[in-house]
């Protein structure tokens, strides 16, 4: 039987390039990053990465 | 004859491993009292802490036959090698200089982490076997296989996020491409049911944001950097530290009248000025995350943008004092530290206003 995949490392995967592309931009000055904008980009993704993992959870029959 | 009591750490009362509620059965004390003195003893440099590890692994729990670690006669040779090993270790990685001398710091880090990782594995391995093959389900296995366990994970994020902050600290762009190399690696392992990847890659990249919202840069070195130029020639435009601490001391030069400009550069850590009396003090900083304490005024939290821009009588020395700090502290001051920056403690920029001294 083929496995589901694992959808946190999914989300956290696409969580990681899309902060990547950002942090390329700020590296190449495109845009400049402060914390002001990193920390509430850093928490969304956590956040965004412990709902899948909590869904994944879910669908797997864990509490 | 009355029966000999031999302390072992119980499996009923226990909190953590048993040490306290043993201890109390075997000298007839409420184990909360002993609880709270190892937590007091813990703030004493970890005494408590150390004692309560001794305490466990020397000591069997109840029902079992042995403690986790036992000590024969043999084995204090093998202890004190190791021991010998480790300090050996130590002093060499301090007294190498490689790149520049606190990278040796970095590299302890480096290693001590991973050893760490590799050892608590080998250590879940072996506890979750014993606890596998045990038949009285020993609850002292099981505390060792979580400990283990946690251990390896966090030495696994400690590593990761202090090899993103390194190589963000050295290399912006390439740092970024890594972090979009991981998300990637995380996806297709996401399909190959490898799920071990996502706490590390997360410290990676959190890490690496970090250090770029903070724009730290590591170049420059690593350590306690002192400087007190004699001459004006000896002055540098600019002066940099990767991480740690620096000072430039321009108390023994002569200014004259009309502009000097300086630039401060530092990753992580504390940088210092320290100011003559009869020169006015321009400072303009940015610190990604920390303080700047120049003179008589002050700033501090994230993203700090610090501008002071006296204008001093006609024909006054004045210093332009550029500064810019990832993370830490950026201090401009009319003598050495000694103690907490105050605004106006160290110094009140009275040369901006013509009254020198």
């Amino acid at each position: 039987m083929r496995r589901a995949p694992h959808l946190t490392s999914i989300v956290a995967g696409a969580m990681l390039v899309a902060l990547g592309i950002v942090l390329v931009l700020n590296a190449g000055g495109g845009i400049h990053l402060g914390f002001a904008y990193t920390a509430p980009a850093v928490v969304a993704a956590l956040g965004a990465i412990l709902l899948a993992s909590g869904l994944d959870a879910r669908g797997r029959g864990r509490p | 004859m009355p029966e000999e009591r031999h302390f072992v750490r119980t499996r009923k009362g226990r909190l953590v491993a048993g040490v306290c509620s043993g201890l109390g059965a075997q000298l007839r004390v409420d184990p909360l009292l002993l609880r709270i003195a190892f937590v007091g003893l813990a703030f004493l440099g970890g005494a408590g802490f150390w004692l309560y590890l001794a305490i466990f692994l020397l000591t069997p729990e109840e029902g079992a036959t042995r403690a986790p670690i036992r000590l024969r006669r043999s084995a204090w040779p093998r202890v004190a090698g190791f021991l010998a090993f480790a300090a050996a270790i130590g002093i060499a990685l301090s007294s190498v200089h490689w790149v520049t001398n606190a990278a040796p710091g970095l590299i302890a880090a480096f290693a001590l982490f991973a050893l760490v990782a590799v050892a608590a594995r080998y250590a879940r391995r072996r506890l979750r076997a014993a606890v596998a093959r045990s038949e009285s389900r020993s609850a002292d296995l099981r505390l060792a296989s979580n400990i283990a366990s946690v251990a390896a994970v966090a030495a696994d994020i400690s590593l990761f996020a202090l090899a993103g902050a390194w190589l963000a600290g050295i290399d912006g762009r390439a740092a970024a491409w890594a972090v979009v190399a991981a998300g990637a690696v995380l996806i297709v392992a996401a399909f190959a049911g490898a799920r071990a990847l996502v706490a590390p890659a997360l410290a990676f990249a959190v890490a690496v944001a970090l250090f770029a919202a903070a724009s730290v840069d590591l170049h420059g070195g690593f350590g306690e950097r002192v400087y007190r130029p004699q001459s004006l020639g000896a002055l540098r435009g600019s002066y940099r530290l990767g991480a740690g601490r620096l000072e430039v001391d321009l108390r023994d030069l002569s200014f004259p009248t009309g502009e000097t400009r300086m630039h401060i550069r530092l990753g992580v850590g504390e940088a210092v000025v320290v100011v003559p009396d009869e020169v006015c003090v321009a400072t303009r900083a940015s610190v990604g995350g920390g303080y700047v304490g120049a003179l008589d005024h002050d700033s501090r939290g994230l993203d700090v943008s610090f501008s002071q821009h006296p204008t001093p009588p006609h024909g006054s020395r004045l210093l332009l004092l550029e500064g810019n700090v990832g993370l830490g502290a950026l201090f401009v001051v009319d003598r050495p530290l000694a103690g907490n920056f105050q605004p106006g403690l160290y110094g009140t920029n009275s040369a901006c206003r013509g009254v020198a001294g």
